[in-house]
C-alpha cells in the first residue's frame, strides 16, 4: 500500500512537471547537431504559406524566403529611407533611351544551394551549379504561367512587360503538368548570354528596379522543375516520372526551395519548426572577390555609428550558422520564451506593454537591467477603414465619409488600443517615404467633432437627394467588417462603434477571420472594412495605384474608387522618373483622395522590438527581407547569462 | 413494461383518480393539499432554499433593470446614454475604489465594471431562460410522445436524442454557432444572441426528454390511465389531461437545473468569441478580456464576472436540488 501512495504521488508530480520538461526540450531539439555552431532561436506567429518565390504573397513567407532566395536587387541594410542596391546584378541596369529595354549584368560565380537536383558527387554529397541569366527568364515565365497562382508577383508586372499576356495565353493551352511550356518564348525576357539578362517593357515603368528587389523575382534553376516537380522518389532510392495529371507546377517541398541565399531550409514544417542553416557555398567567388552581398555594409546613418551597427563593417556574412524558428501563434507564450531567455528577439504583447515601456517610450529599468534592449521604428504602411464606393449609402455621400473621418479620434485610438504604437496617418502615403513632406495632409485627417456634425447635416441632404433616405427618416445603420476575432479586435470594434455613435451613426460590426474578410472584400460584400497597405517599394505610386480604376479588376483597388481625372493624372505620373514635377503630380493626386475620402485614415504602425544584449547588428528593415545574415550573436555572453 | 408492473401499489397514493386529475390537481400525501402547494410549503420552510430564491430574485431584478435601461437608452429616452456611450477613456483600468462608478473598477475603455456585471446578468439570465423555454417544452413533448405511443415513434425519438447526445455538447454548440453566422430567420439575426438561444435550446432538451419518456412509460400503465383508455378516451386527451400533469414536476426541475448549464455555456461561447454581439456586456466576454488584462495584473473585471456567476450558479443549483426534493414524489416519501 505504501508503494501505491509513493507511485501515485510520483505520477501526479511527473504529469504536473511534464510541460516544463518537454517544452524546452522541444525548443532545443537537435541541439546536439548544433555543437560548435552559432544558433539563433526565434518564434514566428503566422503560418508560412509558400516556399515558392513565384507564389509568395504574404509577409511571413517573404521573411523566410528572403534568406533563402536572392533577386537582382535588394535594399541596403542600414540606409534610410530605404535604398536599393545590387544583389545578384553587378550594377544598376543599362536603360535604353526610350526607357523600354533594361539590360542587367549578372554577378559571375554565384552558386546555388547544394541540392540533389544538380546531381550527386561520388562521395554522396550534392552538387551545385553557378547562376545563369536563363534562370531569371524561367522565373519570369513561371510568374506569367497560367497554371501557377501568382497574384502578387504578377500584379506588379502585368501590362508592363512585353508579351506577358501572349505567353500566359500560350501556357494555358498546355496541361497543368506539362512543363514544356517553359520552352515557349516570352518576348519580354531574354538571356543573350550567360551573364546578361534583358527585360523589354511595353510601357515605361520607372519602378521596375524596386520591383526587382522583391524576392518573387528570384532566379529558378530549370533543374528544380525537372527533378523535384517532374519526378519523385520511387521508393528504391531512385526517381520515377510523375504522371502528367498528378504534377503541380508549384514548389511545395522545402527541399526543392533552392536559391542562392545565405541560408537553406534544412527543416520546414507548416505551422511547426523552421530551421535555416548556413549555405556553405555562400561567399564571394574568385571572379568577384568583393561581392557586396557577402560582406557587412560599411556605411550607414549617423545613429548607426553610435549604436554600434557599423562595428562589423566589411566582415564576411553570415554570422549565425543556424536559425531555429518555432511556431507560436499566441503572443503571450512567445513573450514567455523571450523573458525566459530562450529566444533572442521579441515584440511586446499589449498586455504587458505598460510594464515594459515607460510613458516616455523608454524601456523600464527592470527590463533594461536584465540586459534587454529596445528599438523603435515606423513601418511604411498605412491602415484605414475603407469605404465600398459602390455602396448605395457610403459611396453616395462624400460628406458622410468626410464626417466619419473628422469624428474618428485617431490619437485616442492609438493610445487606448495600441499603447501609442502608431502614428496618425495624414494622407495615404507613409511618412517615411522620401519627399512625403511635400505631399498635402488631408483636411479631414483630424479630430473635430463640431465640424463632423456640420458635415453630417450636409450628408443627410446628399443622401436625401440621392433618394437613399426620405426627409425626416433616420439614417440607415452602417456595417463594419473587421479582419480578426480576438479580444483586441472586439475592443477595436467597440471603440469604433462609440466613435460613430457620437455623430449619430449606428454601426453593426462583424468580426471575421482574415481570409474571410479578404473574400468578402473581393466579392464586394462589405460596406466599411478594415484594411491597409504595406509598401512594396518606397515610391508613392505603390499607394496611389490602389485608387487607379483599372486596378479594380486586379483586386488592388478594392474600394472601387473611380475618378477619371485621377486616372489620367496617375497614368502620367506613373511613367515619370523621380523629379520635382513628378512629386507635384503626386501631390495633386493625394489632394484628390484627401477630398474624396475613399478611406478613413487611421495609423502608420510604430513597432517596438526588444532583443537581448547578446544580439548585435539588429535593425529592422521596413521593406526588405533577408537580413538574418547581418545579425551577430555573442554566444559566450549568452552562455554566461543563460547557462546554455 | 417491467417498470410499470411493479409500481402501481406503491405509488397508488401519489396518483389521483382520473376524475380529479386536472393540472395541478394531483393529490398529495396529506389530504386537502395539492402536490404543488405541498412543494411550495416544503420549499419555503427550508432556510437555504429561501435564501437561494432570494438570490435568484435579486439577479432577476438586476436583469430586469438592465433590460429596462437598455430599452430606454436605445430609444434615447431622457437622454440616457447606451452602455457603450458611457466609455471614458481617461478613466481606463481604474482599480476598485469607493465610488459607485468605480466600486468594482473600470475596464479598458473606462466603463464601470459594476454596470457591466449588472448588464451581464441580463444576458446570462435571458440566455438561461430562453434556452430552457426552447429545450424543456421540446424535451417534454418529445419525451411524452415517445413514452406514451412507443413503437416506431419511440424508436425515432430515441434514435434522435441518442445521436445528439453522442456528440460532445460544446463542439456541437460551436458548430451550430458557425452555421448560424449571417443566417436570418423571421427577421432575427442568428449570428448574435438569438442564435445562442436556439443553439443552446437544441442541445439541451435530451435530459428532460429521457426522464419524461421513462416516467410516461410508467404512468401509461397505471390504473387510472388504463381506465381512461377503457372508457374510449382519445389518446391525445389522455396524454394531455392525465399523463402530462403528472410529469410536470420533471419539467420544472429540469428548467431550474438546465438554467445553470445554459449560463455556463453562454460564458464559454462568449469566451471563445462565439457568443453575444460586439459591445454587449456579458460575463463571458468579461472573462475573455482577462486574457489581455490578467497578464498586467488587472484582476477586477475577471473577479467580478466570475463572482457574479458563482453566486448565481450556486443559488440555482441549490434551489434546483431543493425543488427536486420537494417535487419528486420518490425522494419525498423516502
Amino acid at each position: 500500500m505504501k508503494w501505491f501512495y509513493i507511485i501515485s504521488i510520483g505520477a501526479v508530480a511527473a504529469m504536473a512537471l511534464s510541460p516544463f520538461v518537454l517544452l524546452p526540450g522541444e525548443m532545443l531539439a537537435g541541439l546536439s547537431d548544433d555543437q560548435g555552431k552559432t544558433v539563433s532561436y526565434g518564434t514566428y506567429a503566422a503560418k508560412v504559406r509558400s516556399v515558392d518565390p513565384a507564389t509568395a504573397g504574404d509577409t511571413m513567407s517573404a521573411s523566410i524566403q528572403g534568406n533563402v532566395y536572392e533577386s537582382l536587387y535588394t535594399y541596403h541594410y542600414l540606409l534610410r529611407p530605404p535604398t536599393v542596391v545590387p544583389q545578384l546584378a553587378q550594377d544598376v541596369p543599362d536603360i535604353s533611351p526610350d526607357a523600354l529595354v533594361y539590360t542587367f549584368k549578372i554577378k559571375p560565380g554565384v552558386k546555388y544551394h547544394r541540392n540533389p537536383c544538380f546531381g550527386v558527387n561520388p562521395d554522396g554529397s550534392f552538387k551545385t551549379r553557378t547562376l545563369r541569366a536563363e534562370d531569371f527568364v524561367l522565373a519570369f515565365k513561371r510568374i506569367a504561367d497560367f497554371h501557377l497562382p501568382t497574384p502578387m508577383s504578377l500584379a506588379f508586372i502585368e501590362d508592363k512587360v512585353k508579351g506577358l499576356k501572349e505567353y500566359s495565353d500560350r501556357t494555358r493551352t498546355y496541361d497543368k503538368g506539362d512543363f514544356r511550356r517553359y520552352d515557349e518564348p516570352f518576348e519580354g525576357v531574354a538571356a543573350p548570354d550567360e551573364f546578361t539578362f534583358q527585360i523589354r517593357l511595353a510601357v515605361p515603368f520607372p519602378q521596375l528596379i524596386y520591383v526587382l528587389a522583391v524576392n518573387n523575382y528570384a532566379p529558378i534553376p530549370r533543374e528544380i522543375i525537372d527533378y523535384w516537380l517532374a519526378t519523385r522518389d520511387d521508393g528504391n532510392g531512385g526517381r520515377e516520372a510523375v504522371p502528367l495529371k498528378e504534377r503541380s507546377p508549384q514548389i511545395s517541398d522545402f527541399r526543392a526551395a533552392v536559391g542562392t541565399g545565405p541560408y537553406y531550409l534544412s527543416r520546414f514544417v507548416t505551422g511547426g519548426d523552421i530551421v535555416l542553416e548556413r549555405n556553405p557555398d555562400f561567399g564571394p567567388s574568385s571572379a568577384d572577390p568583393n561581392d557586396s552581398r557577402c560582406f557587412y555594409p560599411g556605411e550607414g546613418m549617423s545613429e548607426d555609428q553610435t549604436n554600434g551597427l557599423l562595428a562589423d563593417a566589411g566582415k564576411p556574412l553570415p554570422f549565425v550558422d543556424v536559425n531555429r524558428l518555432m511556431y507560436v501563434a499566441e503572443e503571450n507564450p512567445a513573450w514567455s520564451l523571450f523573458v525566459g531567455r530562450i529566444t533572442d528577439v521579441s515584440g511586446i504583447p499589449n498586455a504587458v506593454f505598460s510594464q515594459v515601456v515607460s510613458p516616455g517610450r523608454e524601456l523600464t529599468d527592470q527590463w533594461a537591467k536584465m540586459g534587454i534592449e529596445m528599438i523603435t521604428y515606423t513601418d511604411p504602411a498605412v491602415y484605414w477603414y475603407a469605404f465600398n464606393m459602390d455602396d448605395p449609402v457610403v459611396g453616395k455621400s462624400r460628406s458622410l465619409r468626410q464626417a466619419v473621418s473628422l469624428a474618428f479620434d485617431v490619437n485616442r485610438y492609438v493610445d487606448v488600443l495600441f499603447n501609442g504604437r502608431g502614428k496618425r496617418a495624414v494622407n495615404v502615403i507613409p511618412s517615411v517615404f522620401p519627399d512625403s513632406d511635400k505631399l498635402p495632409a488631408s483636411p479631414y485627417a483630424r479630430f473635430d467633432l463640431p465640424a463632423a456634425r456640420e458635415k453630417m447635416v450636409q450628408a443627410r441632404k446628399e443622401l436625401e437627394e440621392a433618394g437613399v433616405i426620405q426627409p425626416g427618416q433616420a439614417l440607415p445603420r452602417l456595417r463594419l467588417d473587421l479582419g480578426g476575432t480576438d479580444e483586441q479586435e472586439r475592443r477595436v470594434a467597440e471603440f469604433t462603434k462609440y466613435m460613430f455613435k457620437r455623430i449619430g451613426l449606428e454601426l453593426d460590426i462583424e468580426l471575421n477571420d482574415w481570409p474571410t474578410l479578404q473574400e468578402k472584400v473581393e466579392n464586394k460584400q462589405c460596406q466599411i472594412y478594415a484594411m491597409g497597405w504595406h509598401a512594396d517599394y518606397p515610391d508613392p505610386e505603390n499607394f496611389l495605384q490602389l485608387y487607379y480604376s483599372p486596378n479594380i479588376k486586379r483586386g488592388t483597388n478594392n474600394t472601387d474608387y473611380s475618378n477619371p481625372a485621377f486616372d489620367r493624372l496617375y497614368e502620367q505620373a506613373a511613367r515619370m522618373l523621380p523629379s520635382p514635377e513628378r512629386t507635384q503630380l503626386y501631390a495633386r493626386l493625394v489632394d484628390m483622395l484627401n477630398e474624396d475620402c475613399p478611406v478613413v485614415l487611421l495609423t502608420e504602425p510604430v513597432s517596438l522590438v526588444l532583443y537581448h544584449d547578446w544580439v548585435h547588428n539588429y535593425k529592422p528593415h521596413p521593406i526588405g527581407y533577408g537580413f538574418y545574415k547581418c545579425r551577430r550573436l555573442d554566444v559566450q555572453q549568452r552562455q554566461r547569462e543563460t547557462g546554455r | 413494461m417491467s417498470m410499470s408492473q411493479q409500481t402501481p401499489r406503491e405509488n397508488s397514493q401519489l396518483v389521483a383518480p382520473p376524475d380529479s386529475a386536472a393540472p395541478g390537481g394531483v393529490r398529495a400525501g396529506q389530504a386537502g393539499r395539492s402536490l404543488w402547494g405541498d412543494a411550495r410549503r416544503r420549499l419555503l420552510r427550508d432556510r437555504s432554499s429561501r435564501l437561494c430564491l432570494l438570490v435568484i430574485t435579486f439577479y432577476a431584478l438586476l436583469a430586469l433593470g438592465g433590460g429596462v435601461y437598455d430599452l430606454l437608452a436605445e430609444h434615447d429616452v431622457a437622454g440616457i446614454p447606451t452602455f457603450g456611450q458611457t466609455a471614458d477613456f481617461d478613466q481606463a483600468y481604474q482599480p476598485p475604489s469607493w465610488s459607485l462608478r468605480n466600486l468594482l473598477g473600470t475596464d479598458w475603455s473606462g466603463k464601470s465594471v459594476l454596470a457591466k456585471t449588472i448588464l451581464g446578468a441580463k444576458v446570462s439570465l435571458t440566455v438561461g431562460f430562453m434556452a430552457n423555454v426552447i429545450a424543456v417544452p421540446l424535451g417534454l413533448i418529445l419525451g411524452a410522445i415517445a413514452g406514451y405511443y412507443g413503437k416506431f415513434i419511440d424508436d425515432v425519438i430515441v434514435w434522435l436524442y441518442s445521436t445528439l447526445a453522442s456528440i460532445p455538447g460544446i463542439i456541437l454548440l460551436i458548430a451550430m454557432k458557425y452555421a448560424f453566422k449571417g443566417v436570418k430567420v423571421l427577421g432575427l439575426d442568428l449570428t448574435g444572441i438569438h442564435g445562442l438561444y436556439i443553439a443552446l435550446g437544441i442541445i439541451s432538451w435530451v435530459g428532460t426528454c429521457r426522464l419524461v419518456r421513462a416516467e410516461v412509460m410508467k404512468i401509461r400503465e397505471l390504473d387510472y390511465v388504463l381506465a381512461a383508455r377503457a372508457t374510449g378516451q382519445n389518446s391525445l386527451l389522455i396524454l394531455l389531461k392525465h399523463v402530462l400533469p403528472n410529469v410536470m414536476h420533471i419539467a420544472v426541475i429540469n428548467f431550474s437545473l438546465g438554467f445553470v448549464g445554459a449560463v455556463a455555456s453562454e460564458v464559454t461561447l462568449s469566451y471563445l468569441g462565439l457568443g453575444v454581439a460586439v459591445g454587449t456586456p456579458s460575463w463571458g466576454t468579461m472573462i475573455n478580456s482577462a486574457r489581455m488584462d490578467l497578464f498586467a495584473g488587472r484582476w477586477w473585471e475577471l473577479t467580478s464576472a466570475v463572482g457574479a456567476m458563482f453566486f448565481l450558479v450556486l443559488a440555482l443549483n441549490i434551489f434546483g436540488d431543493r425543488l427536486r426534493d420537494a417535487l419528486d414524489p420518490r425522494l419525498r416519501t423516502a
